[in-house]
């Protein structure tokens, strides 16, 4: 098995992506999301349309455009403004917007009253669980791409006359997927901790929570690109990036969402991603592991059904003499 | 004549393949329909739907993508030798790469087309009612940006797979400069400078705006850049695309 | 000796097809068995059968005292398997090459370095070892192919065409490699479509067809099956006069074709008779302008028993 996984480090310069994923892609997308995330919350911009009429009110969260005609409704959708204000008659204005209604209210009450309401904002969801859903994505897009020397075997019949050695098909598979693990676990993680560490960065977790569960999911990712290695012959990564960002969006991976449907509810609730979400937001909330159990246990089973189809699958193409 | 041949047989090649037509067809409408579903909670009712952001937005994406397909056309494993083994033909070699441009354009138009179509009047996603056609032109010239610009990448790189994967980058990283995903306006001004430069945000307001304000001033110099470009990464596949190097 | 390879009534069906239907056969150490048939006769599904990575629906096989079905990790470790296809990875060095799939065989590390180098002294690579096979021609890329099979020093090495397409003076050095081996005590399975390389090499050669051995022995048993014997074709100037009886009984002669100027004689192979049938057609009078002798080869016993050529 050794000997498996430093041939695959050994064929690693010739193959440029993985590089570029393991140092370019998985630190940019993370340094972004930081980045973001770390933003502090940015003001409300509103074109307020007025003729002579200062704004009437003043706010750190809001920022007031005044202008005297109506911007282009493409600016509205485009986020240029969040909302456009209109003075009706005194005290009176209409609210443009096309965000949820709560926003609309709590717009319209800030320039009747000159407050905002106390509940204006939504709980918003942790640093550190917003990286994690994005990592948690990433790993699972990039995770077949750092599989490819196993279906590049499987063309290149290398793998049938690995076969024919003493190394089962199991064997190989764990050597593999170990190689998978470390070539997604080990920047991340370095990343993380350079932002952490060096520049300080908040990231929500402690070292030893952001261990764990950045294990965990890169764990899950392996697991899962060795089984869509093993599933499928073409097109794989295609496939996998697809069901990925799908699987993550439904799961909440990217952000939180109240989906007003039971069936889908049912649906996502199935996604090993949904667990993942709540322990790092639990966690990231000052819970531990333990406050987890059946999270964790499902993520596992997950992992553990993933890694035994796909070897299982391996196994009997193997006997049935297609590679 | 010869040329349409190839273009033809090309175009088919790409309708065989399943995974092409799904991620050309299918793919657009579920990511809309996902993403839409999503955030349908942040949007108000009325003016505006998720489905109508993420409507435009995401075939944007997609019609960007389609590089995918256009490598794939080109290089994949089981065509590329075929491909390749053109060159012993009494054609010229501009004639190869320019048969995957036009099929892959084609079918990218063909599905864009179809998928605008649906959204429009089969789930009532605004495309721009009466203005559908001038979206459609937008699109359209974006897929042809994308497939010339896939080929291009095969001929540089020589190889799909690490074509496709390069080319992932530059794309994901406009769009999400660009604002498929997310708005961008007061993330800063290192945010809104890049978002400027991405290709990408010009074409989703070109798009708004004339959907929601009949503003075409964005229209032909969006369509005009669009053309050039594509016509650099064809002068680039002419410079750079030497298929003696594939023989051995 | 002692027997290396044991097969009872092998069988291996693909749904209805019979691939391999009920073959037997064994063989002795040092041994070098040519296994020649058409395509689809059932040599490759043998040969995975007997590699291990394809199970056989019935039969007994025991290779090296290894029950097949029991102990198929002991039967990795004691078989070399060079595939048909190069499957050598183009990317890292040829030594790194044939060092990752010794690897893969419970070796002392110690030993490793000594049979890396061993394996690629025999195919003559040893002073290419630091080079990707992305360089190689055809024929090196051949030879490491075999390298990445006899690391390990199996006990039995099975070679699945291993010379396709390649150059003469290639084909010529793995002939000899293989040679060595034998000598260093390797039996040796080769499946070809070459009747030369068979000729050159083999102990014993069997022909399978439609799953089944049409034939086994060595080149002379062989010939001797189809009929050992020497057809001889003269063009005659004029064959008015040539009286057919008179050719026909001299001893050795089997049979006489006369047809527009064209005589055929066939002759069992060991008489020599030609200076008699010479002598009998001046005798008759008859001069001729060309004449062609053809022995019984391996290649006529092939054609013989299967129908078909070789190489179709």
């Amino acid at each position: 098995m050794l000997t498996i996984l430093r041939n695959r480090f050994l064929r690693v310069p010739d193959k440029l992506y993985i590089i570029i994923i393991a140092v370019v892609i998985i630190p940019l997308v993370i340094g972004a999301v930081i980045y973001f995330s770390g933003a502090t919350q940015s003001p409300y911009k509103i074109a307020f349309i007025s003729k002579e009429d200062a704004p009437p009110v003043k706010h750190e969260l809001i920022q007031i455009e005044q202008m005297n005609e109506r911007p282009a409704m493409s600016a509205l959708v485009m986020g240029k403004y969040n909302a456009i204000v209109e003075a009706v008659e005194d005290q009176k204005y209409t609210v443009t917007t096309y965000k949820d209604e709560s926003f609309k209210k709590t717009i319209e009450e800030y320039f009747e009253t000159g407050k905002l309401p106390v509940n204006h904002t939504t709980a918003k969801r942790g640093i550190g669980t917003s990286i994690l859903g994005v990592i948690l994505l990433i790993a699972l897009m990039q995770g077949v791409a750092l599989t490819t020397f196993y279906p590049d075997d499987r063309n290149k019949s290398t793998f049938k006359r690995i076969m024919m050695s003493p190394l089962t098909s199991r064997q190989y598979l764990v050597a593999q997927g170990m190689f998978t693990f470390s070539c997604l676990f080990v920047p991340t993680y370095f990343v993380i901790l350079v932002m952490k560490i060096c520049f300080k960065i908040n990231i929500g977790f402690g070292l030893g929570a952001l261990t764990g569960l950045l294990i965990i999911a890169t764990a899950l990712a392996t697991a899962f690109s060795l089984f869509m290695a093993s599933v499928m012959n073409r097109n794989i990564s295609l496939a996998t990036s697809g069901i990925s960002i799908l699987t993550c969006l439904l799961a909440g991976c990217l952000f939180n969402y109240d989906s007003q449907s039971k069936w889908l509810d049912a649906v996502t609730n199935i996604l090993p991603q949904k667990p993942f979400m709540t322990l790092s937001q639990g966690m990231e909330g000052g819970q531990t592991f333990s406050d987890f159990p059946w999270q964790i246990g499902y993520i596992v089973g997950w992992i553990i059904v993933l890694w035994f189809e796909g070897s299982l699958i391996t196994k009997k193409k193997v006997q049935k003499g297609i590679y | 004549m010869r040329f349409l041949k190839i273009a033809a047989f090309d175009f088919r090649n790409i309708i065989r393949n399943p995974t092409l037509l799904f991620s050309n067809m299918v793919l657009p409408l579920v990511l809309i329909g996902v993403m839409g579903f999503v955030t349908q909670s942040f949007f108000g009712s009325g003016l505006l739907s998720s489905y109508d952001y993420y409507g435009i937005t995401m075939i944007t994406l997609s019609a960007l993508l389609v590089i995918m397909t256009a490598t794939n056309a080109f290089m994949e494993e089981q065509v590329k030798k075929a491909n390749i083994r053109m060159i012993y033909a009494p054609i010229a070699k501009a004639e190869i790469y320019l048969s995957k441009i036009l099929s892959t354009f084609l079918v990218g138009t063909l599905s864009f087309i179809f998928i605008l179509m649906i959204g429009q009047y089969g789930f009532g996603i605004n495309f721009g009612g009466d203005h559908l056609p001038y979206i459609v032109i937008l699109i359209s010239m974006l897929v042809l940006f994308g497939s010339c610009f896939g080929t291009m990448m095969c001929c540089v790189l020589g190889d799909e797979e690490k074509a496709s994967s390069i080319s992932q980058l530059p794309v994901l990283l406009f769009s999400a400069f660009g604002g498929i995903f997310f708005s961008t306006y007061g993330l800063g001004k290192t945010v809104a400078f890049l978002s400027n430069v991405s290709p990408v945000k010009w074409i989703v307001e070109c798009a708004f705006r004339i959907i929601y304000d009949n503003d075409f001033t964005l229209l032909l110099p969006v369509t005009l850049s669009l053309l050039g470009a594509s016509a650099v990464c064809i002068l680039v596949c002419q410079l750079t695309f030497k298929p003696e190097e594939f023989t051995c | 000796m002692k027997t290396i390879v044991s097969i009872r009534n092998l069988e291996k069906h693909y749904g209805p097809k019979r691939a391999v239907a009920g073959i037997s056969f064994t063989m002795t150490e040092g041994e070098i068995l040519g296994l020649l048939g058409p395509n689809g006769a059932g040599k490759s599904t043998t040969i995975n059968i007997l590699s291990t990575i394809l199970s056989p629906d019935k039969g007994e096989v025991e290779i090296v005292g290894h029950d097949l079905r029991k102990e198929p990790l002991a039967i990795k470790q004691n078989i070399g398997i060079v595939p048909q296809d190069l499957a050598i990875f183009e990317e890292i060095t040829a030594e790194q090459n044939v060092r990752f799939f010794a690897g893969l065989y419970k070796l002392k590390r110690d030993d490793l370095d000594e049979l890396v180098k061993e394996a690629l002294e025999l195919v003559g690579l040893e002073d290419r070892k630091k080079e990707k096979p992305k360089t190689f021609s055809g024929g090196m890329k051949r030879r490491l192919n075999i390298a990445c099979a006899i690391a390990h020093r199996p006990k039995l090495i099975i070679m699945d065409e291993p010379t396709v397409g390649i150059d003469p003076q290639s084909r010529n050095h793995i002939l000899e490699s293989i040679k060595t081996l034998r000598e260093k005590g390797a039996t040796i399975i080769y499946s070809t479509h070459y009747m030369e390389e068979v000729e050159a090499i083999a102990d014993r050669i069997m022909i399978m067809n439609e799953g089944v051995i049409i034939a086994e022995g060595t080149k002379e048993e062989l010939i001797q099956i189809a009929g050992n014997e020497t057809i001889y074709r003269f063009e005659l100037n004029n064959s008015q006069n040539l009286d057919e009886q008179r050719i026909s009984q001299i001893p050795g002669i089997t049979n006489v074709h006369l047809a527009e100027n064209q005589l055929t004689v066939q002759s069992e192979k060991s008489k020599s008779i030609l200076h008699a049938i010479i002598a009998t057609l001046f005798d008759n009078g008859c001069t001729f302008e060309k004449m062609t002798s053809k022995e019984t080869s391996l290649e006529t016993v092939f054609l013989e028993l299967t129908g078909k050529r070789l190489r179709d």
